[in-house]
């Protein structure tokens, strides 16, 4: 508790100091990020893609320095998703089954953050634009904009009084929103109750029981080119339950954007070319008696890049 | 460089070209007329797709249409004395050729627009079927097919699943795909 009302008081201090014109929009990222792992706060989000849009109300939590983030649907199909320890568990309400992937793409159901931003100033120039208000709050507007073509714009909100993400906002090359969170109400809050209905019976999503994740040395094909700054986050083998035989998974990403390269054996049916399916982007290509599908919340040519780096070992 | 123009065009209907790739690409089309009738097919299958219209013929489709037409009752009337008997024969096969094929016109529309109906009908309902449960839970016989690895592939991918409750596929819709020529 001690460690918390003066992670506030520091933050409090930070946002003098944020008034000040050198505060950079990096350092504002930074606390952000902070923030995050390490408050506890509540709120009501509404998560907007591909022209769906759906509210829940979200929990992050820290408990010995574990951090916990849970979300509860408002609609159907209601749903309870609870992420800790580096998996996410889903259960849903009506059958009463839970669906567990010991291996997300994302680290935060709100926003994807970067380790290190400093070393992302080639790829992306951080902005502090006029601030701005959500849900009734003053907020700090960052613009993420990149360098090249292999990533889109964001934009992200930040509360000036805890720096906790209010909104944030991804752009297509077009200048139009993909995907959009926003808190509709948000505060900070004393630690809340973790207590949730997961002993429900559970069935695995993609990925076996707690397992170390294979190298990437085992993977089937070798990654000759990447966009500058992604790099493999990890490589897996996802349930034969689902895809009827072994499929390899490697994850990509620059600590924003994730691009998610799949190997399986080449099926009768399949098609190389590349496919827009809403705002994700996709491209099979076939090696040998292998298909290679690249996809991911990226620009076209992002996934033609890395596909055309793609070789057999 | 015709794949890669196919592709430009591809990315131009998605608004995916910056400024100079698309100076480039209406250059293209311009020096090349050909490319025009490239972009005018994209564009028809990418509206087409985008309209989630989506007809499909099954491979039995003559061979229902046969059994349909031997299903039909054959009438045995009495033959009726003309009594304009200066008709000639050619007039009389004319006739008879023009009914059978008004009678086949009618059954095979009928055909087509029940069977259509019914399978547009059926495609949505598994397809409802398929976001409304966890994919994984799915246990498959066969291999799944290049639609169903997909949604698979986006259901590791992305929150949407957790988010949204289900995973955000068009069933072939919105999927623009280009071959290679």
């Amino acid at each position: 508790m001690f460690y918390r009302v003066l992670l506030i008081f520091c933050l409090s201090n930070t946002v003098a100091f944020a008034k000040a014109a050198d505060v950079s929009a990096q350092k504002l990222l930074e606390n952000m990020s902070q923030a995050m792992k390490q408050l506890d706060y509540q709120g009501t989000v509404a998560f907007f893609k591909n022209g769906r849009l759906d509210t829940m109300k979200y929990f992050h939590s820290v408990n010995n320095g574990q951090e916990q983030e849970r979300l509860l649907s408002l609609n159907s199909p209601m749903r309870e998703v609870i992420r800790e320890a580096g998996s996410v568990r889903c259960v849903f309400k009506k059958t009463n089954e839970v669906v567990v992937n010991n291996n997300p793409v994302s680290d935060s159901f709100i926003v994807d953050l970067p380790e290190d931003f400093a070393t992302l100033h080639n790829v992306y120039s951080f902005v502090a634009l006029e601030s701005e208000s959500v849900a009734m709050l003053p907020a700090y507007v960052i613009s993420i904009e990149p360098k090249d073509q292999y990533r889109y714009k964001r934009k992200i909100w930040i509360n000036k009084e805890n720096f906790l993400p209010l909104k944030s906002e991804v752009y297509d090359l077009s200048g139009t929103t993909v995907e959009q969170v926003v808190f509709t109400d948000i505060h900070v809050s004393s630690p809340i109750s973790t207590a949730s209905s997961i002993d429900h019976k559970v069935k695995n999503h993609n990925t076996k029981e707690q397992v170390e994740p294979p190298s990437i040395e085992q993977a089937r094909i070798v990654l000759q080119q990447l966009p500058l700054h992604y790099s493999v986050v990890f490589y897996t083998r996802m349930d034969e339950r689902s895809m009827g035989q072994s499929t390899g998974h490697i994850l990509l990403s620059d600590g924003f954007s994730a691009v998610s390269v799949y190997i399986e054996d080449k099926g009768d049916d399949t098609k190389e070319g590349l496919r827009v399916l809403g705002s994700v982007k996709s491209l099979t290509k076939i090696i040998d008696n292998f298909q290679i599908t690249v996809l991911g919340e990226v620009p076209v040519s992002a996934v033609r890049f890395i596909a055309q780096g793609i070789r057999l070992k | 460089m015709n794949k890669n123009i196919n592709q430009m065009i591809s990315q131009f209907l998605d608004d995916e070209l910056d400024h100079t790739e698309l100076d480039s690409l209406l250059h293209e089309i311009k020096n090349k007329p050909e490319l025009k009738n490239t972009f005018n097919r994209y564009q028809v299958m990418s509206q087409a797709l985008k309209a989630e219209q989506n007809i499909t013929i099954n491979a039995d489709f003559l061979e229902k249409i046969k059994q349909q037409i031997n299903q039909e009752p054959h009438y045995l009337l009495p033959k009726k004395v003309s009594k304009n008997r200066s008709v000639n024969f050619w007039q009389k096969t004319s006739l008879a050729v023009a009914a059978t094929v008004a009678c086949v016109a009618v059954i095979v529309s009928q055909q087509v627009g029940t069977q259509d109906n019914n399978q547009t009908q059926q495609m949505a309902a598994v397809d409802i079927k398929l976001l409304e449960q966890p994919a994984q839970n799915v246990e498959y016989i066969n291999k799944p097919s290049q639609h169903e690895r997909l949604k698979a592939y986006l259901q590791a991918h992305n929150d949407e699943l957790y988010t949204h409750g289900s995973l955000y596929v068009h069933p072939l819709a919105s999927t623009v795909s280009y071959g290679r020529d």
